[in-house]
């Protein structure tokens, strides 16, 4: 079957990556790796939903951060100041941001490649400079006090409750995906990313189709901003600057564009390294750099496209996921 | 004559001071193979553009049977039945050719059917899949199936986009200079092709092309088309014997 | 007091007409963003500093290193992160030409520290005093220089086969490739004739604002991306009308609303503009063949 994209390699490595996961928190591992991890879960939500818009629907945007940022900022005014569950901050926050974002879309989507970058840019700025010159949002300093989450009635707030958490709205956020993907409006997407006037041509309403791809990955940022929000019990500003988007854009494109697993180990690897590494914060970001700049040449398709346990790459074969060459 | 499947009525398009097209009438009746003709500059594909939506006429309008489409988009015409290939050849050229195929095949399944995996979604899977694979077979390609589109030859990629226009049901199918860039064999190959289509869908073919001889066997008519004019609307034995045509073509000669 | 804001952003205008065409420029010919074409600058801006330490701090001195280390700097760019871009997925240019970006600007941070650094330079001209308007030697030189620059520019683009080769490729790559211009040697060049053009206007800031911080490059790359994009890119005009635009929006809302918020209104104004003409105002509309 040539559309149906395994949630599951048949490599048996990632049986064994799966089973791990399951059972960290019951290793004897200091607690930062599983904070890590925890981090690595909601990041990989972002990130996921942020495949949808630029690996299958072909739409670059730097504004992801400031959606992440948006449902984190809706999350966490409702948890301090209306005391609400995690599960109406939830669903508001996604749907808040969903909303956000579709306006946006309507707005900019009938823009076209570098000049679609640069409103997205321009949105992400000026949502950022709302966040950090608003009084209600805590300004430069932040919102902190958002009470730990509460899922009927199990308090959620020692590091494991908080990984298992976090795993959970991972795996609703890829299975999402997964669903959409593998469907006919999954398949539009990826023929307006294409060629859009033969998608046009062959019935698929364009328009829609992005406006559709922007408001979900939207949404999809937003859901993980709220769960970022009751992970930290805080947020400020410093999580949703462009700066946040383009390591974003990074994460997606060096862990593979248009493939379920990239995501995660993108976001694996730009967020475990660092650390691995001990360096100073400073640091950082010339990490990310340097990956950037060096890796991203080397494997064009990301590191999903680097098969373990398989003889090489099926050369000429392509699946709807990955992306060609293609002038913005 | 047949029932008019397709009927340009008075259609009209300028580009600034430019009339690329004044007063354009014709029709094109159910099953019907119908050729558009003239030499370059003509405003064949602006016409053809404006049928299937990519442009907006000045005046004028565009009936699909009964349905008058001048605002129609795009595609709400091609989800009415109308197939298109395009002059530069617009593939998914990332996909393979059965996954070109597959795009256009139009399926109906309930959002429960979809999240829920159900069986009525992996039939209507299947059968879009089985349809795609016979379109493919039937252009000839079917050793090609699980190629990239975008590593095919030229002609092999026309064919490709032939079977996708095919794929969406489409009463009429538009072609946009299908000859173009192939050599004797080929054109050959893609004339019994496109008989070949007709009579298996029983459709109505619109072809532009600037080529003569390629449709002159081809057609039931041909519209001559000369500066946005229509010059000539009969049978091929009666337009390639039309005075204003041999000039278009011959005159256009002598002045390139 | 408006008309000295006037005056104010002619200059601030002008500064950034000369780096909006030096991108344009650059992106015209390569057809991708540079994304480090500010980090360049400013980069090149701390090396001329570092070096002149001790020495003099005369114009034309600082001119030349300035332009010499912004040059080389952007040669070594197109070298290490563009050359290898050729045949990428445009997607991986991008994260590539990011990577390099977020490299230079850290280290920067790593070599130079966070620290603002004063920047200091003798101006040839005093400041001025017309009519009620005080107009600062730095703000003159800077209108004089950049008026210059565009005279040369235009020769050069116009009158030399170098230039006039540079202008084919921008129109049409294919066209001029088939025309039996060398690709390799004509980016290499706009690079540096881009560069250069940066290198000019890292003076200029400089000297008008007397600090140099390692992030400018961001912040003021970003602005030249608004002002390339506001005009229309690939126009050389454009690049001189939008400049000009982007000078103009950052000191009347810097002087009349907010300096925090000069950015955010800059850049709402460029998502405007991209939704209204997306081609920028110059900028010519790419009709798609069907």
């Amino acid at each position: 079957m040539k559309f149906r994209l395994p949630l599951l390699r048949q490599s048996r490595y990632w049986y064994v990556a799966l089973a791990l996961v399951l059972v960290l928190p019951a290793l004897p591992l200091p607690s930062f790796i599983l904070r890590l991890a925890t981090l690595i879960f909601i990041y990989s939500s972002v990130i996921t939903g942020f495949n949808l818009l630029v690996g299958y629907c072909g739409l670059v945007s730097v504004a992801q951060a400031g959606f992440f940022g948006i449902g984190a900022y809706t999350a966490a005014l409702m948890s301090i100041h209306l005391h609400t569950s995690f599960l109406v901050g939830l669903v508001t926050g996604t749907l808040v941001t969903g909303t956000i974002s579709a306006l946006i879309g309507a707005a900019i989507l009938r823009l076209k490649g570098r000049y679609l970058i640069m409103a997205t840019l321009g949105i992400n700025e000026v949502i950022n400079l709302v966040i950090v010159n608003a009084t209600f949002t805590g300004g430069p300093n932040g919102l902190p006090g958002v009470s730990a989450p509460s899922l009927f009635g199990i308090v959620f707030s020692s590091v494991s409750s908080l990984y298992y958490l976090n795993l959970a709205g991972l795996v609703l956020v890829t299975a999402v995906v997964a669903l959409l993907v593998n469907s006919a409006v999954g398949r539009s997407m990826v023929a307006v990313r294409e060629d859009d006037l033969a998608a046009e041509a062959i019935g698929i309403n364009v328009a829609s189709t992005k406006l559709l791809a922007f408001t979900l990955t939207g949404a999809m940022a937003g859901l993980a901003g709220v769960f970022y929000a009751y992970n930290n019990l805080f947020v400020s500003y410093q999580s949703f600057t462009t700066g946040e988007s383009f390591i974003m854009l990074a994460m997606l494109v060096i862990g593979g564009m248009g493939t379920l697993s990239g995501p995660f180990l993108g976001v694996a690897l730009l967020m475990a390294l660092p650390e691995v590494l001990r360096g100073a914060s400073l640091y950082r970001y010339l990490f990310y750099g340097l990956a950037l700049a060096v890796v991203a040449p080397l494997w064009p398709g990301g590191l999903a496209s680097i098969r373990l346990g398989q003889k090489g790459a099926a050369a000429g074969k392509r699946t709807v996921g990955q992306q060609g060459g293609k002038e913005a | 004559m047949r029932e008019s499947l397709l009927k340009v009525d008075m259609v009209s398009k300028s580009f600034g001071g430019l009339k690329a097209l004044q007063e354009v009438s014709f029709e094109v009746g159910s099953g019907e193979i119908v050729a558009l003709i003239g030499p370059n500059g003509a405003g064949k594909s602006t016409l053809l553009n404006i049928i299937n939506g990519f442009l907006r006429s000045s005046a004028g309008r565009v009936l699909f049977g009964e349905k008058n489409i001048t605002q129609e988009p795009v595609h709400g015409i091609a989800l009415m039945g109308v197939g298109r290939t395009f002059q530069k050849i617009r593939l998914f050229k990332g996909l393979s050719v059965i996954e070109n195929v597959r795009m256009a095949v139009r399926t109906t399944v309930g959002a429960v059917d979809v999240v829920f995996r159900t069986r009525k979604f992996a039939t209507t899977e299947k059968e879009a899949l089985l349809r795609a694979q016979n379109l493919v077979e039937l252009v000839g390609l079917a050793e090609r199936t699980d190629d990239k589109a975008g590593s095919l030859p030229y002609g092999q990629q026309r064919l490709v986009e032939i079977a996708r226009a095919l794929a969406g049901n489409s009463k009429l199918l538009l072609m946009d200079e299908p000859g173009a860039g192939m050599n004797g064999e080929e054109l050959k190959l893609l004339q019994s092709l496109i008989t070949r289509i007709r009579h298996e869908f029983d459709l109505s073919i619109l072809v532009v092309e600037h080529n003569v001889d390629f449709v002159l066997h081809l057609s039931d008519r041909i519209v001559a088309l000369d500066h946005g004019i229509v010059i000539a609307n009969g049978t091929p034995a009666q337009v390639i014997q039309n005075p204003q045509v041999i000039e278009a073509y011959l005159g256009r000669k002598r002045h390139d | 007091m408006i008309v000295q804001q006037l005056a104010n952003s002619l200059a601030l205008g002008g500064v950034y007409a000369l780096m909006a065409l030096g991108y344009s420029l650059i992106f015209g010919v390569l057809r991708l963003i540079h994304f480090s074409y500010g980090d360049v600058m400013v980069m090149g801006g701390y090396i001329a500093l570092t070096l002149l330490a001790g020495f003099s701090h005369s114009f034309g001195l600082m001119l030349a290193a300035m332009i010499v280390f912004t040059t080389l700097l952007g040669l070594f760019v197109e070298r290490v992160n563009f050359r290898p871009l050729r045949n990428m997925p445009y997607m991986t240019s991008l994260v590539a030409s990011l990577g390099m970006s977020l490299v230079i600007e850290n280290a920067i941070l790593l070599l130079w520290g966070p620290a603002r650094r004063p920047f200091e330079v003798e101006l040839p001209i005093p400041a001025l005093r017309i009519g009620g308007i005080q107009l600062s030697g730095s703000r003159v030189l800077a209108v004089l220089v950049c008026l210059l620059v565009m005279v040369i520019l235009d020769f050069l683009l116009r009158r030399t086969r170098l230039g006039m080769a540079i202008r084919a490729t921008i129109l049409d790559h294919d066209a001029a490739t088939l025309m039996g211009i060398n690709r390799e040697f004509i980016v290499v060049s706009t690079f540096a004739v881009g560069s250069a053009l940066s290198g000019v206007a890292m003076l200029l800031l400089g000297s008008m604002y007397g600090v140099v911080y390692p992030l400018e490059g961001y912040v003021i790359g970003t602005m030249v991306f608004a002002a390339a994009m506001i005009g229309g890119m690939g126009s050389m005009p454009g690049a001189v009308i939008g400049g000009l635009i982007i000078g103009f929006t950052l000191t009347m809302s810097s002087a009349y609303i907010s300096v925090t918020y000069s950015n955010a209104i800059t850049m709402a104004l460029l998502v405007l503009v991209l939704i209204i003409k997306p081609d920028g105002i110059l900028g010519k509309r790419q009709e798609e063949n069907i």
